[in-house]
């Protein structure tokens, strides 16, 4: 037993040496690489597949009572400044391991035949695999600083992907904003763990929340301060897992391909904030303040997201609203005090919301054979409806994924959700209020979508609708010129956009979409199992998660108490009226979508401001773009041109100087040896003189 | 004889060292001054000179027993040909190439 | 049994890898005399195995309880043997680098390997050396061996002049540290070992005598041309830009490396009373060399040249180390010059793969070298932001290690200022990295656009190709593995006994100045 837990370093390891491998062939022998598409993949899949095994073993060990592990080594010292590096495995890192290879090992599989035809397909698995490994490595980072670093691997990664598509302009919009919003949480984050080093003196979770008590307590530091370091700790998970307000970067990075989105933006990445919560614990728990702010933002978040679920008509784009709305969910729990309910959404969701994209990836797959490769068409519900029919597999499955996220026992978020409002309902009512709401929005704009996309009769091919919806994408875009392929760094040569093309011309155009390939259908089956039965660990009669998982400051036998405490007609009022308003939302969603009884038109237009608050998300980009983009302009432009003579000039001239002393000083080199031989002398004879006057 | 060594002996050290380093000095107008690349390679052997002077010298005044300056300047004697028969092997080198082995033309490298 | 008696006494087991070293030597200039022009098929990979066993022979020689060998001449302590492995290994890569360049130049590769060996001979002697005529010869053989590489491709006039300059600055400040060296022995009475040398001089009470400190300016003059100090550095950007650029390679990082071992062995071992003066005359030079070197850097066109004032800058930065006068300080400097190593043999071998793809070395000719050459761009890109100080890599750990030092010791001046040079040498660095990887298609160099294909199953590409990756991979994983060089630079200073005499002589020397202050007025 012992020795898997001395070789768990692999776990985070044979990814990135797969990703290593396979970019090292890209950036030497290219063409030899791209060549062998196969190959790679089943070499990078492999080495996936072997790292799930060893998480899966550590996990049952760790299960089964084996006391966690932690294998440090020291990485720089210098006097009496440590910083280690290492691993640890305890319970919450062999879970997150296991989610993490699962969904990554699926979602890999999976790639294979989504990006069948893209010429980037190789580069694609060295960047997963390269996420899978910054992924693991924080999950298993003993101390903070580590978790930083990794943190920051993660969302480079991120960025790389979103930006796959580079020539195409709204990915790399969304990249940029992807990498600006999440610089403000990575700075409030980096601000928060040098604030918490200088007050403890530590980097270790455990460390630094026992002595931060104890500063508070003995009054040496203001609670106020520790406070404010709790909260710039919050600003990375904020950033990260999209809450409200920085969660407009969420969204816009569907842009990237499916898998991506399904992995990264929706399975992982995303909850890396919450996991990141969940690993300062032992900090945020002793400081109510924060956790108030945690849950409010967790819980204004969930309603924000659900509430602008509602009217988007971009499959992804509603499920990326989706994720926001159940990561506020997580946020919330962690904040209420629910720590192992956080967690156990944060597993049920990461299975049911990768198997929902993984799924929508597909229609868009299928759609894409009809439409062509153009994302305003593939991607748009309205183009979409009676697809079951086509794809009976994905139906079923993003079927079972939106029973699991509207909570309808025995799926999956069913448990988790209905834990998450138990546990706010004992913290504060208001709180369960909004969730409660929540979750009747979510089963709505779920089954709206299931719906428009699967029940019907096909759109796809109403020329109507498409010239629509392509002058409608043509007037959002804000500069509507022909998108110039971008050959920036990275750039793909002229003939793999050439062959990009070609495929769309030789694709498209057929009268029904189609039924995925096997490589797509079997991931989407294997994560259907479980989003259907996962929930089953962690119900209220026997709750063998919460068993496993529990906050750090409570024993076992704590954490069996109250399990033990389980009052069964509370859990029936609780579970009966979430359950009831989920179907409250999914007749109310039949009736509009699957009926025609109602008219989701005249509904909109008669509440025509909370629809157009819902469709136009809110007015968060535009109010970022009004507020913090074109003000922090026109401020710069005012500074600018106030200190336009004081500080550019000084700068300038700094600049000016160094560049002139330069130019001045390279002439000293006049090249003649003898020259050269003055100065040395000159030197040594200033230097003598220098010693000889003092 | 005798007489001559003990004159020798009543001659005081700093005699020696003031004319090391007059050689020493010259050695550094020569190698700044001289536009023979020849010339200039001299007056380097007239700086290792001065320091052989000035190693003799300490030697038989301070050191008459293990004669370290005497095995030093030998030393020095040994490296000062061996540099100087690679600068004449440069200088040839250059001289080949160009047809002149004037300083002021070096300047091919500069700024 | 003479022999082996005589061997014993001397303790020359000390000097086994400099043995192995010689012999290797000696195997490739007969064999190449015996074999002729095919023999150098296999010359440059014996030469590499003989370094390299050259270090294994280093390695076993670790922690030598018995260092002093050749009565007191030559120093085997765990100091010279990092710096010798240092030297050994910046040897290895740039026989990895010149195999494919000597040959393209047309001459011969067997006398340049030959003319290399021997230059390491007198760095790795140099590392260890502790006294005056051992200094000497092994400093000389260094020098003249580096005149002869520097003049290598003996039909190229700017070789050619590379060379001629190189040995009048090189002889004269021989010269002057020679002079000094005399004053030396003859203040000292007539020694010749370092350690002899400061109590001959502690015990004559001379520590504030104007010819000690004359011979002490001298003498560091004669150290600050080895490692390149401003204002002795002037030599240094003609040189580089002229020689060969293995030669180059090998001056900045090797010839380097033993400029400093002896940089410490002198100023610990001999001027241990002097060292109020010799920080202060350090602390000069790192002052003049970190402001010189960055800024000048900025101004040129040629990469090579740039190269050269950029590794003035890094002897500033190092010198830091040596200001700071304390163990972390040396340990620091080791640590830097071991991460320089690689980081700056990488970008040397990048700029020979460049120069010998295209015929030019111009900055400007690097644009959109991205598109053309992915691993070129990489590597070069990677050592240049590690030379920089960009953090993951290695470069920023030395850096912030040698910094570090200072601050701890006090230099407060000289960390800011390291720290405003840095911010200075980060923009031309990055300009060469942006030059390369920004650019658009149209702005493509013409040497760019002409750029051949990629072929590594050339005669010669392969050890390039080698030199490439090892380099690269060190370098970035230097950074983030640092802790196994920073403990081999901590042990390497911690185990050496010479340099512990300073903690107490610095103490010593706070109180005697005071004294004699005190007996000064009194005259």
């Amino acid at each position: 037993m012992e020795a898997i837990y001395q070789y768990a370093w692999l776990v985070p390891v044979l990814p990135l040496v797969g990703a290593m491998l396979v970019g090292l062939g890209l950036i030497s022998f290219n063409q030899v690489t791209n060549r062998a598409r196969q190959l790679n993949a089943v070499f990078v899949v492999s080495l996936l597949g072997a790292a799930m095994f060893l998480s899966v073993a550590l996990l049952v060990s760790q299960f089964q009572g084996h006391a966690p592990y932690i294998r440090t080594l020291e990485w720089a010292a210098a006097g009496n400044f440590h910083l280690t590096m290492g691993y640890t495995i305890d319970h919450l890192t062999a879970l997150m391991l296991v989610i993490v290879t699962t969904v990554a090992f699926l979602v890999m599989v999976y790639t294979d035949g989504y990006m069948a035809h893209d010429p980037g397909y190789v580069r694609f698995y060295a960047y997963l695999s390269l996420f899978s490994s910054s992924m693991l490595g924080l999950v298993v980072s003993p101390n903070i600083v580590q978790i930083y670093i990794f943190w920051e691997l993660v969302g480079m990664c991120s960025y790389l992907l979103v930006g796959f598509w580079y020539d195409r302009q709204a990915a790399a919009d969304a990249c940029q904003k992807a990498f600006v919003t999440n610089r403000v949480g990575d700075f409030g984050l980096l601000l928060g763990i040098l604030g918490l080093y200088w007050a403890t003196g530590s980097f270790e979770f455990e460390a630094i929340g026992d002595r931060l008590q104890i500063l508070v307590e003995t009054g040496s530091l203001s609670g106020l301060l520790a406070g404010l370091f709790a909260i710039l700790v919050f600003l990375g998970p904020v950033a990260k897992s999209a809450q409200f307000p920085l969660h407009v970067w969420l969204p816009d990075a569907m842009e990237g391909p499916t898998p991506i989105s399904a992995l990264i933006h929706a399975a992982t990445m995303v909850a890396a904030g919450v996991f990141l919560i969940a690993r300062m614990y032992p900090v945020f728990e002793g400081i109510p303040a924060a956790m108030n702010v945690i849950a409010f933002t967790g819980a204004f978040t969930a309603f924000l997201g659900a509430t602008i679920a509602i009217t988007q008509n971009d499959i992804k784009k509603g499920l990326a609203y989706s994720t926001i709305s159940q990561l506020g969910y997580m946020v919330m729990a962690m904040g209420v005090g629910a720590y192992s309910a956080g967690l156990f959404h944060l597993m049920t969701h990461a299975y049911f919301k990768a198997m929902l994209f993984l799924g929508s990836g597909s229609v868009i797959h299928g759609m894409e054979a009809v439409v062509g490769h153009d994302p305003a068409l593939a991607q748009d519900m309205r183009m979409m409806g009676g697809l079951r029919k086509f794809m009976p597999i994905t139906a079923i499955t993003f079927l079972i994924g939106t029973l699991a996220i509207s909570g309808i026992p025995p799926f999956a978020g069913f448990w988790s959700k209905d834990e998450i409002l138990g546990s706010a309902f004992a913290a504060n009512p208001f709180l369960w209020f909004v969730g409660w709401a929540t979750a009747g929005i979510t089963a709505f704009y779920m089954f709206r979508m299931y719906f428009s996309t699967f029940e019907g009769k096909f759109r796809g091919n109403q020329s109507e609708i498409r010239q629509k919806l392509k002058s409608a994408a043509a007037n959002t875009l804000m500069s509507p010129s022909p998108l110039a392929p971008n050959f920036g760094p990275g750039a793909m040569d002229t003939r793999e956009l050439a062959a990009l093309s070609d495929d769309s011309h030789g694709h498209g155009h057929s009268e029904h979409p189609h039924e995925s390939p096997r490589t797509m259908t079997l991931p989407l089956i294997a994560l259907a199992i479980p989003s259907i039965l996962i929930g089953l660990v962690g119900t209220p009669y026997a709750n063998y998660f919460e068993e496993f998982i529990y906050p750090p400051s409570e024993t076992l036998a704590e954490v069996m108490e109250k399990v033990a405490e389980f009052d069964q007609t509370e859990f029936f009022i609780m579970a009966g009226s979430s359950v009831g308003i989920s179907l409250i939302g999914i007749t109310l969603a039949s009736l509009m979508y699957l009926f025609g009884k109602i008219d989701p038109a005249a509904i909109a237009s008669s509440i025509k401001p909370l629809y157009e608050l819902s469709l136009n998300k809110w007015y968060f980009d535009d109010i970022y773009h009004r507020f913090f983009v074109l003000g922090s302009r026109r401020l710069a432009r005012q500074v600018m041109e106030v200190d336009y003579r004081v500080v550019d000039g000084a700068v300038n001239l700094t600049g000016f100087f160094t560049l002139i002393s330069g130019e001045g000083l390279k002439y000293l080199e006049n090249g003649r040896a003898q020259f050269y031989a003055l100065i040395v002398f000159g030197a040594v004879l200033g230097l003598v003189i220098v010693f000889g006057v003092t | 004889m005798y007489d001559f060594e003990d004159k020798f002996r009543n001659m005081q050290l700093q005699y020696f060292l003031l004319l090391a380093a007059a050689l020493f000095c010259i050695g550094i107008y020569g190698l700044i001054t001289s536009r023979n690349a020849v010339r200039v390679l001299m007056s380097i052997e007239l700086l290792l000179n001065a320091v052989n002077l000035n190693l003799m010298a300490f030697s038989s005044y301070l050191d008459p027993l293990e004669i370290k300056g005497q095995v030093f300047t030998v030393f020095v004697i040994t490296v000062a040909a061996a540099e100087a028969a690679v600068g004449l092997a440069i200088i040839l080198a250059i001289y080949r190439n160009r047809d002149t082995v004037d300083m002021e033309q070096f300047n091919l490298l500069k700024w | 049994m003479d022999f082996a008696n005589l061997v014993d006494q001397l303790n020359a087991g000390t000097i086994l890898p400099e043995g192995i070293v010689l012999t290797t030597l000696m195997v490739i200039v007969v064999g190449d005399l015996i074999v002729g022009r095919s023999a150098s098929r296999w010359i440059p990979y014996t030469a590499i195995a003989g370094l390299l066993a050259a270090v294994v022979a280093l390695y076993l020689q670790w922690n030598n309880p018995n260092p002093i060998s050749f009565l007191g001449a030559f120093n085997s302590d765990d100091l010279s043997i990092v710096f010798r492995g240092i030297i050994a290994l910046s040897t290895a890569v740039t026989i990895l680098m010149s195999i494919r360049y000597i040959e393209q130049s047309g001459t011969a590769l067997a006398e340049f390997i030959g003319i290399m060996l021997t230059a390491t001979l007198g760095g790795m002697f140099l590392s260890g050396a502790s006294e005056l005529v051992t200094i000497f010869i092994s400093l000389e053989t260094l020098s003249i061996s580096s005149y002869l590489m520097t003049g290598y491709t003996k039909r190229d006039p700017r070789s050619n002049e590379a060379a001629l300059k190189y040995l009048l600055i090189g002889a004269s400040s021989t010269g002057v540290f020679l002079y000094g060296v005399s004053l030396l022995y003859g203040l000292s009475g007539g020694e010749t070992q370092l350690s002899a040398i400061a109590s001959a001089i502690a015990d004559a009470n001379l520590s504030q005598s104007l010819g000690l400190v004359i011979s002490l300016v001298f003498v560091i003059a004669g150290v600050a041309f080895k490692i390149s100090a401003a204002p002795f550095h002037q030599w240094t950007p003609d040189v580089y830009e002229g020689s060969p650029t293995p030669v180059v390679a090998f001056l900045s990082v090797g010839s380097k490396a033993a400029g400093f071992a002896l940089a410490i062995r002198l100023m610990n071992s001999a001027f241990p009373l002097l060292i109020d003066e010799w920080q202060f005359v350090f602390t000069a030079l790192a002052v003049l060399s970190m402001v010189l070197g960055n800024v000048v850097a900025l101004a040129q066109t040629s990469m090579k040249r740039m190269l050269a004032y950029s590794s003035i800058g890094q002897a500033g930065f190092v010198m830091i180390g040596l200001i700071a006068g304390t163990e972390a300080g040396y340990a620091s400097m080791i640590f830097y010059l071991l991460v320089y190593l690689f980081m700056n043999l990488g970008a040397f071998t990048c700029l020979i793969l460049f120069t010998l793809r295209t015929g030019t070395d111009q900055i400007s000719e690097y644009s959109g070298l991205y598109q053309k050459d992915p691993l070129l761009t990489l590597c070069l890109s990677i050592c240049l932001l590690s030379l920089g100080g960009i953090p993951p890599l290695a470069g920023f750990f030395g850096k912030i290690y040698l910094f570090w030092a200072g601050w701890q010791a006090g230099q407060y001046g000289l960390v800011l200022l390291g720290l405003v040079t840095t911010v200075v040498s980060i923009y031309y660095y990055i300009r060469v990295v942006r030059m390369m990887v920004v650019k658009e298609p149209q702005e493509m160099s013409d040497a760019v656009k002409n750029y051949p294909e990629v072929q590594w199953n050339l005669p010669g590409m392969r050890p390039l190709q080698v030199g490439l990756v090892l380099t690269l991979v060190a370098t970035s994983l230097a950074g983030i593995l640092s802790n196994p060089l920073f403990t081999l630079a901590n042990s390497s200073i911690a185990r050496t006994t010479t340099l512990q005499p300073i903690v107490i002589s610095s103490h010593f020397s706070a109180t005697v100045p005071a004294e004699n202050s005190a007996l000064q007025t009194q005259q």
